[in-house]
């Protein structure tokens, strides 16, 4: 309890020196509605060619980026500090002063980086304005029940999000030299973006059940659009995550096994 | 003035470029899944059609992998944030007392980084599809025209950079302009599409716009879309991007240097 307990302070303290420099956050949120407007902008000019694609409607995929970017927003507001993780804690050592604390090492350099990318709460918001949008313009709307669904679906991709890129910034453990792979994150992400019916089936496969992208957003918003076909693998989004997400706390355990600070 | 300026620029961004192994598989991964997810999306659209506003679905790939291609040697974020550390740092008082123009400081670092990186990458992207049978393959002549057409989209694009980073002077960080920059540069440059797919009002607002000589122009050359005299109404249509934007670049970074504190003023 005294743990959680850090959490408001951290979370106050990093808002504060991220808040000290106003331009930024103008900056920050142009950066992120400059991003949604890309993204929007070029769906929409692939179906002013064809009405639909691999049996999905403009307004359909419309909700499903409008998912995606919540989930994503939702795990850079939790998790960025896994992009800055291995220069800043592992090259710089500040693992050294982490380890040192009475709480366990995920969670006290999870509090530390708690807020640093507090901006980030405007790509969910952005995110919930274009799934209310394609709602609108759907005939069939979604029921009131759907609205929690919503929000235990995007956490669960969130943390599984979080859990892919733990495993990836962990690599720093073992690899203490280059650490630019974490900037890949954004391209592999965007492999859930699109409805995984458009891809062959392997990789369709692949996608599901081998690197489990298809549960960052498109499974959970299908399950909504169409419970029929999709339910199940709505439901099991959230097992899943919290599978990948074990994979990831596991993988940080043994890594951390392995760190020997700097000047080595 | 070119052999003891530029060209250790140059082969300062080649070292960058080449300093981690690991980096360059990055790079390849950031171009290889966005073009595979593009790849599905524009077959799954082809499944129902032939044609879209006439290019066919091999035409069509062709014309995004080599785009994509293309942007490497293009697209210059790194520089906007490099002239955004000189200025915030104060480093950049150094800098200005250098023998060298600042803007030739910071490109030909970024064009020697971008020229190796699609030497490593783009190229043998761009000769793969070449060997593919069904592809398209380009003509001798239309090479000859995309080089020229290519180095001044390049220094193009290297120029509206410039003045991206230089706005830092006044807004103290380059995140935003930059990122507006990015927008335009996604759905006008024609690297996500060729431009011939924006809609109306938008298609002739891209023909306005300085980022269809970056990519679009060169790559429709290669491809042979323009041809005959055509051709040389679009270089020099880029001959006259490059000479607005250079005026434009030397009165506005004259104003700030008097401006900048770092500089005894």
């Amino acid at each position: 309890m005294n743990t959680l307990g850090l959490l408001f302070p951290y979370f106050l303290m990093n808002v504060k020196n991220f808040a000290v420099d106003r331009g930024s956050f103008i900056t920050y949120g142009l950066t992120i509605l400059c991003r949604q407007i890309i993204g929007v902008s070029f769906i929409w000019i692939v179906f002013t060619k064809i009405p639909t694609i691999a049996g999905w409607s403009f307004n359909e995929v419309l909700f499903l980026i409008g998912f995606f970017e919540t989930v994503q927003g939702l795990f850079f507001l939790l998790f960025a500090w896994t992009l800055w993780f291995p220069s800043k804690y592992i090259v710089r050592a500040e693992l050294d002063l982490v380890l040192t604390l009475p709480i366990p090492s995920y969670l006290a350099v999870f509090l530390r980086e708690f807020g640093r990318s507090v901006m980030e709460i405007l790509s969910p918001l952005f995110g919930i304005v274009i799934m209310i949008v394609a709602v609108m313009g759907m005939p069939n709307k979604l029921s009131l029940v759907d609205i929690p669904l919503i929000g235990i679906y995007s956490l669960a991709g969130a943390f599984l999000i979080g859990g892919i890129a733990t495993s990836m910034t962990c690599i720093s453990f073992w690899h203490k030299g280059a650490s630019s792979w974490m900037s890949a994150i954004n391209s592999i992400l965007d492999l859930g973006k699109y409805p995984l019916s458009i891809y062959s089936n392997s990789i369709r496969f692949f996608l599901t059940y081998i690197i489990p992208l298809g549960f960052i957003s498109f499974f959970q918003g299908a399950s909504l659009l169409r419970p029929r076909s999709y339910l199940l693998k709505g439901i099991a989004s959230v097992p899943i995550a919290l599978l990948v997400f074990g994979v990831g706390i596991f993988i940080w355990k043994r890594g951390l096994l392995k760190y020997d600070s700097s000047g080595h | 003035m070119i052999r003891n300026t530029l060209f250790p620029m140059l082969r300062l961004g080649f070292r960058e470029a080449t300093a981690y192994r690991v980096d360059i598989v990055v790079y390849a991964l950031a171009l290889i899944i966005p073009l595979a997810v593009e790849f599905f999306l524009w077959s799954a659209v082809y499944s129902q059609r032939t044609s879209v506003d006439g290019y066919s679905f091999n035409e069509l790939i062709s014309y995004l992998f080599t785009a994509r291609a293309v942007s490497l040697l293009c697209a210059m974020r790194s520089m906007e944030s490099n002239i955004e550390q000189d200025i915030s740092s104060g480093k950049i008082s150094i800098v200005l007392s250098l023998p060298i123009h600042y803007f030739n400081f910071t490109s030909f670092r970024q064009i020697g980084f971008n020229a190796t990186l699609f030497m490593i990458i783009g190229l043998p992207v761009i000769l793969i599809m070449q060997l593919i049978p069904g592809l398209p393959v380009f003509h001798i002549k239309s090479i000859l025209f995309f080089i020229p057409s290519v180095i001044l989209g390049l220094l193009v694009s290297s120029l509206v950079s410039f003045l991206v980073g230089i706005s830092a002077f006044q807004l103290r960080n380059t995140m935003g302009m930059s990122s507006i920059r990015n927008l335009f540069f996604a759905l006008f440059s024609g690297i996500l599409f060729p431009l011939s797919f924006l809609p109306g009002i938008l298609r002739q607002f891209s023909e306005y716009m300085p980022f269809q000589v970056m990519i679009s122009v060169p790559i429709n050359i290669l491809f042979g879309r323009i041809e005959g005299a055509k051709i040389l109404n679009v270089l020099i249509l880029q001959l006259a991007w490059l000479t607005v934007l250079s005026v434009l670049v030397i009165v506005l970074f004259r104003g700030a240097r008097k401006r900048t504190p770092g500089f005894g003023g």
